[in-house]
């Protein structure tokens, strides 16, 4: 059978109107699932790739680089060193440091890069363009032309930036735009000359980064001399695009819940696609019934179903790109924004091949699976099909039955015993659900059948006898099993995600109610109050009136091993210095009373695990000074992925030899509230502007909503699940019932009126989603539990484990409703069709 | 042509009663003769059709097609069996919906990957009468109409032997005339035999040899109605 004849024999059939909408409905289905896979993973690649490619962009030809360990720097006499060692080609001296720019159209935080223009055409493209710049030898800085737009700024116009909690007004020398640094325009960067970056920073003869370039096969010998160097300067020594590995590491437990989330909605995407692609089984399995007899051979009908399976993959991935593609330009934009406050994460959209490839290549092998694998009776046995599935079919049912409880019970055991495998946990939940889901549905309408002979009505008679109707059960079914997947689900990562803003959100409040009121940097960036600013008269301060204490607090971020930690330096008088919801191991007072009066340090139990450290245990902390301490205790990761460590303020200001504060805590004197000592704190600081004053309540809603904007994308995701299932539930219910037409044209010969027919078919579709949508909301309550044990196993997050029933409720609601409201139009169409003497077919 | 020797089929229904579809069948069939196989529902018709046609095993006994046993093929023998020599006029719902009543036609010489397939069956369809229905889709003919594409598909292939189960059932006596007529005068210009399965006694009235079938059984036939006498083609369009 040649191409033309098969390309011609699926011409000839999709001239039936029928076949032609069943088709389009399968490709829907699957191209829903292509575009929530695509979209997801375009979201996940942006996310890293914008930092790499930041990072590669500086970098160049670079091969390695000294790194300060805090926000200080190294003086830059360490450069001419640098210079001096032998096979050093180039050595390129870098300031970086976390900043706002400030302009008439709004406020942006960057990464302030300041570098020696006469060596940046060394280094790589993003520097290079900055040497050729115009502001190469000017005081002034250069920033991104969609930067400089957001906070309203032109070239050669003046605009005020935040360094810390000093404000200072600078001239913007010029606008890169995507023409001159590409997709980098987009990354949140502002570049000076290092000299001038000093001056803004107010860190005279100090850089944070050297770059070098070995010449080659010196390479070796090169990082051995600056190991030695490194070590009495108290520096690192890591490869030149090391900010690379530490994002992946900071942003892998955002990828991880991520993954597990777009995982669900793969499969929820495939079952739609399978669900689509079932629609149109009854009429290729009636072709191949009609062809094979006729001595087509199994290779001929193998052959038309492969081109079926082509066509429908190609277009539906076509369309499942396209609007993956769209969904991730208008939905899974937000950038999780506290990754940004350590890392330039850019917000650009970075499409790979692979991410392409990959939904492509899950979109054919869904169209390929739902063409071939609910024919694979009729392929293998075309000929004897009617014996073969009636012997098999009797012991299946038991099998699915075992399976189905077998996978409920790993489930159980998993969720109690080892929350480490909660991945399996969730596979072995999701098998269960569709083994015993046709168990329950009978059993759910069984009930309704009963309660139902309790009305005298005919409509939900028929509706019953059609969905126990062997044609028609498989479609049923799997519309059913659509519906319980899909508020699975829903339901399980909303739950989760509910326990995760939970544990995130009791974080912060341990974190931020260990004073009444906080004086910080004012800006985004400053956030977890990790920029250190001048320090100010603690003295004055605390004769304010209803000022009870005032104590220092010190915070930044340091590398150790491929984790950027967050340091948190409590001041002795905190009267709360570890977040008691967030103690995984040890004694929450003693640990307190520890770690205050210094040598003593609370470590995130993934960091603690990773360095073999238990409580009572002495490590060595690699901040400028290294420092040795001693395990106080074990704790979550307080919301910040790669770990954090809490000491005192004191022992932070030795190990950093630095007494800079990065914040100011104030305890409330008794008889006045928190608001009020903010007001006169705020008025005695008005000669600050780059200080904001805050209530510990007001710095709590401020994380929350970081948070939240962390969680914004499996927010989105959740909802695009929620909204494909409707979709898709509906399309497959509608195409299900155009399908009724001839059974319907039957059916009025005898009688029965349009609205009897109507409330059937409405009674039918009601059923079918109400039972697949209970069945979904009930495992979706144990899939909570299993998600948010996964999540909290593979990130870290400190997670409240709870069950939210009303997210089972919600969803269940929602996708029963909405999917029946719009099937009831169709269904008033169908009833209108005319009586017709013909035998029905299914 | 067709000699069918002591052909056995027995299934077992669910409650392990054994049925007896054929039973010991002994049958000759010449070319370009027409045979009617007469019986009611469950008699055994439609498994004997489908044992000639080699789309079922029997549990003894054979079918020679000029002197070949069709059992000892392969699959892919038996499937060239079946495209090659056999024609089957199935029911008119196995017509393919949207498609044209040639494509329909060409359905079995696009299997054969034979070239000017339209060439082939517009003839043929406009010898059925439907010339002027020749792009018309199937939902748009009628069943007689629908019934006359099936034997225009059976024929395109030039079979040696036509299996025709029940091609009338759905049809009114002047339409049963009329396909039944047209087949008999197609196949024997085209020396083709063909072996009709019915449970009508007119539609039995057009075979040169009726066989009647109960319970598996050949036995002798015995017309129980007053036959209408076989027509041809312009007596039946009159």
């Amino acid at each position: 059978m040649s191409f033309a004849d098969v390309l011609f024999l699926y011409r000839a059939r999709l001239r039936a109107r029928t076949v032609l909408i069943q088709e389009c409905f399968a490709i829907l289905g699957i191209a829903i699932g292509v575009a929530l896979l695509f979209a997801s993973q375009v979201a996940s690649t942006s996310l890293s790739r914008s930092v790499a490619q930041l990072s590669s962009q500086i970098v160049g030809n670079t091969q390695l680089q000294l790194d300060a360990r805090g926000p200080g720097g190294f003086g830059e006499g360490l450069l001419t060193e640098v210079r001096q060692i032998p096979g050093v080609k180039l050595a390129l001296p870098v300031l970086e440091q976390q900043a706002t720019v400030i302009g008439p159209g709004g406020e942006r935080s960057i990464d302030l890069i300041g570098t020696d223009p006469r060596f940046a055409r060394l280094a790589g493209s993003l520097l290079r363009r900055f040497s050729a710049a115009q502001i190469a030898a000017q005081q002034a800085i250069a920033l991104p032309t969609p930067i400089a737009r957001e906070v309203g700024v032109g070239s050669l116009q003046p605009v005020k930036l935040q360094v810390g909690a000093t404000v200072m007004t600078t001239l913007v020398g010029a606008t890169l735009d995507e023409g001159e640094i590409g997709g980098l325009a987009k990354s949140p960067v502002a570049l000076a000359p290092v000299g001038y970056a000093q001056r803004l920073t107010g860190m005279q003869g100090r850089i944070t980064r050297i770059f070098i370039q070995t010449r080659p096969g010196r390479e070796a010998a090169v990082r051995a001399s600056l190991e030695r160097l490194a070590a009495g300067a108290g520096v690192n020594v890591d490869p030149a695009n090391f900010d690379s590995t530490l994002f992946a590491v900071a942003s892998q437990p955002e990828n991880q819940g991520e993954i597990l989330f777009s995982a669900v909605s793969a499969l929820i995407g495939f079952m739609f696609a399978l669900n689509a692609m079932l629609i149109t089984v009854p009429a290729r399995r009636k072709l191949i019934e009609s062809i094979r007899p006729q001595g087509a051979t199994r290779s001929m009908i193998v052959q038309i179903l492969l081109f079926d399976a082509a066509v429908l993959g190609v277009l539906a991935c076509l369309v499942g790109v396209a609007l993956g593609d769209l969904l991730s330009l208008v939905v899974f934009r937000a950038a999780p924004g506290y990754l940004s406050f350590a890392f330039p994460v850019g917000n650009q959209r970075i499409v790979l091949w692979q991410s392409v490839a990959l939904s492509i290549g899950a979109g054919l092998i869904a169209a390929l699976l739902g063409v071939l694998w609910p024919l694979r009776d009729v392929i293998r046995h075309p000929l004897q099909a009617r014996e073969v599935s009636a012997g098999v079919d009797r012991g299946r049912p038991l099998v699915r039955l075992g399976i189905g409880l077998v996978s409920l019970s790993l489930t159980g055991v998993v969720l109690l015993f080892d929350p480490t495998a909660a991945s399996l946990g969730d596979l072995t939940l999701i098998v269960a659900l569709v083994c015993l889901l046709p168990f329950l549905f009978d059993l759910l309408l069984s009930a309704f059948d009963s309660l139902q002979r309790l009305f005298d009505g005919a409509s939900p008679v028929i509706a019953v006898t059609e969905l126990r109707t062997p044609p028609t059960r498989v479609r049923s079914l799997a519309i059913a099993a659509t519906a319980a997947v899909a508020v699975l689900g829903t339901v399980a990562v909303q739950g989760s995600q509910s326990n995760l803003q939970r544990g995130l959100d009791a974080s912060a409040h341990g974190i931020d109610s260990s004073a009444d009121v906080w004086v910080t940097p004012r800006g985004e960036a400053n956030a977890f109050a990790t920029t250190p600013f001048r320090a100010l008269d603690q003295r004055s301060l605390a004769r304010l009136p209803g000022v009870r204490g005032v104590g220092v607090y010190r915070g930044s971020f340091l590398n150790w091993g491929s984790r950027r930690l967050w340091v948190i330096a409590q001041p002795t008088s905190s009267r709360q210095p570890i977040p008691p919801r967030e103690l995984l191991g040890g004694d929450l007072g003693l640990a307190g009373a520890r770690v205050l009066s210094g040598g003593w340090a609370v470590l995130s139990q993934a960091l603690a695990a990773e360095h073999h450290l238990h409580v009572g245990q002495r490590f060595t902390l690699p901040a400028p000074r290294p420092t040795t301490f001693r395990v106080a205790a074990l704790s979550t990761n307080l919301g910040w992925p790669p770990g954090a460590v809490i000491l005192s303020s004191q022992a932070y200001a030795r190990a950093w030899a630095s007494g800079a504060p990065s914040a100011y805590e104030i305890a409330v004197a008794a008889g006045t509230t928190p608001a009020a000592v903010r007001d006169t704190v705020a008025r005695a600081l008005r000669s600050y502007p780059g200080l904001a004053v805050q209530t510990a309540a007001e710095r709590e809603q401020l994380h929350f909503e970081l948070a939240n904007q962390g969680l914004s994308r499996i927010t989105e995701i959740r909802l695009l699940i929620l909204i494909a299932a409707v979709l898709a539930v509906a399309g497959a219910l509608g195409s299900m019932i155009w399908q009724r037409r001839d059974l319907i044209a039957f059916i009025k010969c005898e009688g029965y009126r349009r609205g009897v027919l109507w409330r059937w078919l409405c009674c039918e579709s009601a059923l079918l989603i109400t039972a697949g949508s209970a069945i979904g909301a009930l495992f979706g309550l144990v899939g909570q539990l299993v998600v948010s044990r996964a999540l909290a196993s593979a990130t870290g997050f400190p997670i409240s484990l709870g069950v939210e029933g009303s997210a089972a409720v919600t969803s269940f609601a929602l996708v029963s409703v909405v999917a029946v409201a719009i099937v009831a139009l169709p269904g008033f169409l169908v009833v209108r069709v005319p009586a017709r003497t013909v035998s029905p077919s299914y | 042509m067709l000699e069918l020797r002591d052909l056995v089929k027995h299934y077992t229904v669910g409650d392990g009663e054994p049925i007896r579809a054929v039973d010991g069948v002994q049958m000759s069939v010449a070319a370009g003769e027409f045979v009617a196989l007469y019986g009611p529902s469950g008699s055994g018709k439609t498994t004997l059709l489908e044992l000639i046609a080699a789309l079922q095993r029997p549990d003894r006994g054979t079918v020679l097609l000029d002197g070949q046993d069709i059992f000892a093929f392969s699959q892919r023998e038996s499937d060239e069996y079946r495209l090659r020599q056999l024609g089957i006029i199935g029911q008119p719902q196995n017509l393919i919906p949207g498609a044209r009543a040639v494509e329909n036609a060409s359905l079995k010489l696009w299997l054969t990957n034979k070239r000017n397939a339209r060439r082939t069956v517009e003839p043929l369809l406009e010898r059925l009468g439907l010339g002027g229905r020749l792009l018309h889709r199937t939902e748009q003919l009628s069943m007689g109409e629908r019934q006359r594409v099936l034997i225009a598909m059976a024929l395109a292939t030039d079979p040696k032997l036509v299996l025709a189960d029940e091609p009338t059932g759905t049809l009114d006596t002047h339409r049963t005339a009329e396909v039944l007529g047209l087949l008999r005068e197609l196949c024997r210009e085209r020396r083709a035999a063909v072996v009709l399965a019915t449970h009508d006694p007119q539609a039995a009235a057009f075979a040169d040899q009726v066989h009647e079938l109960r319970d598996g059984r050949l036995q002798a036939y015995e017309p129980e109605h007053v036959l209408v006498p076989a027509r041809s083609l312009s007596e039946a369009r009159a």
